[in-house]
């Protein structure tokens, strides 16, 4: 490859993006199923469903985020492999000869 | 019949795990064929009219049920928020059926009459007019866009076809029903009659 540096640069993003994306959802996604089915003592309910709307709406930031992050990584990964390939030439490779050939 | 034997032939293999998937299936579908519960219509509930059935088309072609499922589960904190529990009776006439479990929006299943038909008509053109919160889009091209009388008539006599109790009279009045209509209206017409047969408690 053109540079290794960007190889590591491409997995760090998509591993960072990834998590970001999947943490913030799981949060939300968690917390918003426990909002629905929370009681007051009297027995109604506590947050109404745009209460629970509300709430996700920065964990929406961070995934944003989270994708950025990922999308990041794959436009260097397409450097990366655009520099890899433009101008091939082909190259004299060594072969190893049989013994009495 | 060795198990090696199994392994090593995949046709064999193929057809015995159809055959394993099916008997579990089957033995889940089958009992509800013949379940009163789930093939006879709640009591009260009917086919959809004209301008509601339209209404369901649209409703299904803007992909609500993306969004909001049609199901209450029988659960507490799911009757106090939504209603009574939903029951297979009330959906037989649903092809198909709108049940769905993404809640990105309130579950459905008995939304009729608790706004007006105005609150509708603002929320759906856009949403954020009444609810500032809302993550809903708006859709808004319905309030432009009319509906084909004939088509209508068209797919209730499918329906007919299919068993549901439609009569002459439904069909041949069916572009008569909704002539003049909006998609907007029928979309209103629909979401205003949701649950409503069963949600007094």
């Amino acid at each position: 490859m053109y540079s290794i540096k960007l190889i590591d640069v491409h997995f760090w993003t998509s591993t960072i993006g990834v998590v970001l994306y999947a943490v913030s959802m799981w949060i939300a996604g968690i917390t918003q199923g426990l909002m629905w089915r929370a009681l007051n003592d009297d027995g109604t309910l506590t947050y109404s469903f745009i209460e629970s709307i509300k709430f996700t709406y920065p964990y929406y930031g961070i995934r944003l985020l989270g994708g950025l992050v990922f999308f990041s990584g794959m436009l260097v990964m397409v450097y990366n492999v655009w520099m890899t390939i433009r101008d091939v030439k082909p190259q004299p490779v060594a072969v190893i000869q049989p013994a009495g050939a | 019949m060795g198990h090696e034997k199994i392994e090593k032939n995949i046709n064999l293999m193929s057809i015995l795990i159809v055959l394993v998937i099916s008997i579990g299936g089957l033995i889940e579908i089958i009992p509800l064929m013949t379940s009163s519960d789930a093939t006879e219509p709640y009591p009260g509930i009917t086919p959809y009219p004209a301008l509601q059935l339209a209404g369901r088309d649209i409703y299904i072609r803007e992909g609500c049920y993306g969004c909001h499922s049609q199901q209450i589960r029988p659960f507490r904190s799911e009757t106090e928020r939504y209603g009574p529990y939903s029951v297979a009776g009330e959906h037989v006439y649903d092809r198909p059926f709108q049940f769905g479990s993404k809640r990105t929006g309130p579950d459905l299943a008995r939304v009729g009459k608790r706004y007006s038909d105005d609150w509708h008509r603002i929320h759906l053109i856009k949403p954020q007019d009444v609810v500032p919160e809302s993550n809903m889009p708006g859709y808004p091209w319905l309030e432009n866009a009319t509906i084909d009388g004939d088509m209508l008539a068209r797919k209730l006599r499918a329906l007919q076809i299919l068993g549901d109790p439609y009569t002459d009279e439904d069909i041949a009045g069916a572009p008569a029903a909704v002539a003049g209509k909006t998609e907007l209206d029928a979309l209103v017409a629909y979401l205003q009659n949701l649950g409503t047969v069963r949600s007094a408690r």
